[in-house]
């Protein structure tokens, strides 16, 4: 199993330096330092300000010592023990870019694990009410519904989910349930963060959940449909199982797989997938921490938060992979 | 006539069979073909394609001039701001506004240097002033002024009597009788309040008149944002926004990503790994990650757009090039998939022996049988652009200087507060009947022509 990981870890870094090369290259495309000075600069102003931010050197410096623990100065190449610029400083906040960027993934997680895994969970549930009422009315009503709930817009759920959530039942209840906006997870303490969780995440989370809902019911629907009309459920119901034990044992374990694959491929993205539900609800996560800085742009924290995120996406990619091969025998890592 | 005997008769008799076997030496009519009879069968993808066709209708009816909706009318004001639209009455507190605003305005164009000028370029759209002559509007002004005093009056001695209500509900030993007494005191007032009301509105009409066209009613079908413009205008005029992003970016990504798939899928070797290693390098972080870096940057470039002299930043350029830079690997994934299966299919090799070259079979025999995928992927991804759309506009890398149901409902966010609800309605039902539609289609476009598509 291990040959395989770091061969399939081999084989990943040439996305990896993809992905950091596009982007850099991107970011590149507007020469950065006008907007960090003021009108009409003088040219020695511009190459100061260029050799300050460090983008006068040629690009292929940049992105060695963006991927590599090294740093390049005039005598040659030097040791600098950090990697993917979490040690360099942001060009918009006075502040190192790890200093930055770590303290944001725990508001990102906080939201986004609870909305995965309730989602994942109901979304499951329903599907199979859905598959084992295949065609019915019941079948075709949560079809519709997931549907309906598919064709509507992100923002018109955080908009009205805000709003009847948080302002419209805090007015008719008097009881302020959850926070309209803003994010105070850690105060005053660390471990106060259990109690303040729902105030701030749950409001978010319910609607991250009632989103993706749609889409994920839909999927594991037709997961489940699929796998319910193959032999092995037809043997099963031959020698008598009951129609619970057919579906719970025997479908929900061969439908793992298109289960885990999507949990797993979705995992990396709901991250950034909280991008609009922070920024709207001003929760200081990854992902709005991204949105400011790109706007800002603070191309050091822009780079860090991607090499992140790439990182990210890999090393789930494998474990679903090494997790296959936990849930199926079938499956061989070779 | 043996053909179009087995196209009649769907259910496929012995001699129906030998009669299409006999037929299939000829090219099949568009409508006989299996897949398309079955979408056909299917009512709502009917119906899904008709509201399709209106909407990309309207879209070029807004899109070709002389345009059916002029575009100052989606940015003048048509009324005041936050009017309910069907003619619904705001609420009081708003009515009263309204009107103190109308009055107002009338009064500071009284007071300006040149009053008939002024008083010629007050109004709203089609909703003028009755005359500018600046001493008949000022007498009817005066007698507006009059009513609003009175009003005046009536609201403070209901405030009054709601205070000591309060006052009285709060004391430490209410007293029942004084209670009744206040509150029945306050309701009576009711009435009063609402006739002059009505009297001063119809006082504030008679300077500045409300039109009787159907086109001024239209204007006001679903109300006005906070700005007082119509919603229903600037809704409709999205329409053409939606249809052309979609539109756009659909067909540039499906182009793309089918050409590089199926390119990718056929030839194999050192064109596939490009392909394979770019488009996961693309799909390797989240798409919205790229949307705005690539929007972002676009946006900001010092480019002006040669033909209508715009700098990019004002045109819809960054959105088409940061959805398509995003989106084109969907169907070039599935193209790749579709193309080695195909590859190796009898009719491929047949091509090859009879000498057809590596470009002539991708072209005319690879691509044109994965035709029904890419239909199913502009589908979906035209659905997926007007969504996107929506989050870049919230985000402000979005549509710039042009309604789109996306600037629509984030201009809509502060009054969602004030509970108006007209401009998040009117944007969201638009866009959900057209999303709706889409959505219906691609699954019937799936049902009918993938084979691997469970229902």
């Amino acid at each position: 199993m291990w040959s395989y990981v770091v061969r399939r870890t081999l084989y990943n870094i040439p996305i990896f330096l993809g992905i950091i090369l596009v982007l850099m290259l991107l970011l590149r495309v507007n020469d950065p330092v006008y907007a960090f000075l003021g009108k009409n600069p003088t040219a020695e102003q511009i190459e100061l300000k260029r050799a300050e931010l460090g983008v006068d050197r040629p690009f292929l410096a940049q992105y060695a010592e963006f991927l590599l623990p090294i740093e390049f100065t005039d005598d040659g190449a030097k040791w600098s023990g950090s990697v993917f610029g979490f040690a360099e400083r942001s060009w918009y906040r006075e502040a190192q870019v790890g200093d930055i960027v770590k303290p944001s993934i725990m508001p990102s997680l906080s939201i986004t694990v609870p909305a995965l895994a309730l989602s994942t969970t109901l979304a499951v549930c329903i599907g199979l009410v859905s598959a084992a009422n295949r065609g019915r009315l019941l079948d075709r009503v949560l079809v519709f519904l997931a549907v309906i709930g598919m064709s509507i817009s992100f923002l018109v759920f955080i908009i009205f989910g805000q709003y009847f959530g948080a302002y419209w039942l805090s007015e008719k209840l008097g009881v302020e349930l959850f926070a309209v906006r803003g994010y105070e997870g850690h105060a005053p303490e660390v471990w106060n963060f259990p109690l303040n969780w729902p105030k701030y995440c749950l409001l978010p989370v319910l609607i991250s959940v009632i989103v993706t809902l749609g889409y994920d019911t839909r999927f594991y629907r037709s997961v489940i449909v699929e796998q319910s009309t193959s032999d092995y459920i037809r043997t099963a119901r031959a020698k008598g199982c009951s129609e619970r034990r057919v579906m719970l044992k025997h479908l929900l374990r061969n439908a793992m797989i298109p289960i885990i694959t999507r949990v797993m491929i979705t995992l990396p993205f709901v991250v950034v997938g909280s991008l609009l539900l922070e920024v709207y609800f001003s929760i200081p996560g990854l992902g709005q921490t991204l949105y400011t800085h790109v706007t800002n742009k603070d191309f050091p924290v822009t780079q860090t938060i991607v090499a992140v995120l790439a990182i990210l996406f890999i090393a789930t990619n494998i474990l679903t992979d090494v997790l296959y091969a936990l849930v199926d025998p079938r499956v061989r890592l070779s | 006539m043996a053909r179009k005997h087995a196209t009649t008769t769907p259910d496929n008799s012995p001699t129906d069979l030998l009669a299409a076997r006999a037929g299939a030496a000829r090219p099949q009519g568009f409508f006989d073909l299996p897949g398309v009879r079955k979408f056909i069968r299917n009512r709502p993808a009917v119906f899904a394609l008709a509201v399709i066709t209106v909407f990309f209708a309207t879209a070029l009816a807004v899109m070709i001039p002389p345009g059916l909706i002029p575009f100052d009318d989606v940015t003048e004001r048509v009324g005041p701001g936050k009017l309910p639209g069907f003619g619904i009455q705001a609420p009081q507190s708003t009515r009263l506004d309204h009107a103190e605003r109308l009055l107002g305005e009338v009064e500071k164009a009284l007071d300006a240097s040149n009053p008939e000028e002024a008083l010629s370029r007050l109004g709203f759209a089609e909703r003028e002033v009755f005359s500018t002559d600046p001493d008949i509007v000022g007498e009817h002004l005066d007698d507006a002024y009059a009513i609003f005093d009175e009003l005046d009056e009536l609201l403070i001695e209901q405030d009054d009597a709601i205070i000591a209500l309060d006052d009285e509900l709060d004391a430490d030993e209410p007293d029942q009788a004084t209670i009744d007494d206040l509150r029945a005191q306050a309701a009576a007032l009711d009435q009063p309040i609402a006739d002059k009301l009505g009297a001063l509105e119809a006082a504030v009409a008679e300077i500045i008149p409300v039109p009787d066209s159907p086109a001024y009613k239209l204007r006001l079908l679903l109300g006005t944002d906070a700005q007082g413009r119509s919603i229903f205008l600037r809704a409709v005029y999205a329409v053409k926004t939606a249809v052309q992003i979609g539109f756009v970016t659909a067909v540039l990504a499906v182009l793309i990503g089918g050409v590089l798939g199926a390119a990718a899928g056929y030839f194999g070797g050192w064109i596939d790994h490009c392909v394979v290693w770019l488009y996961s390098t693309v799909s390797a972080i989240p798409y919205l990650v790229w949307l705005i870096v690539i929007a972002y940057v676009v946006r900001e470039a010092p480019y002006r757009v040669p033909v209508i002299d715009k700098p990019i930043g004002q045109t819809l350029i960054p959105v088409y090039i940061a959805f398509v830079m995003t989106f084109w690997v969907g169907p070039c994934r599935v193209l790749r998939g579709e193309a080695m299966k195909i590859k190796g299919l009898d009719y491929v090799q047949s091509a090859t022996a009879v000498g057809a070259g590596p470009v002539r079979i991708l072209m005319c025999h690879v691509l044109p049988n994965t035709l029904y995928l890419l239909f199913i992927n502009f589908s979906l991804l035209f659905v997926g652009a007007i969504k996107a759309e929506v989050i870049l506009s919230f985000l402000g890398l979005g549509v710039q200087g042009q309604p789109s149901w996306g600037v629509m409902i984030r201009d809509s966010k502060d009054e969602v507060i004030t509970a108006f609800f007209w401009q998040i309605g009117a944007a969201t039902a638009f866009m959900f009947v057209l999303v709706l539609a889409f959505n219906i289609l691609s699954d019937a476009l799936q049902d009918a022509f993938d084979p691997k598509h469970v229902g």
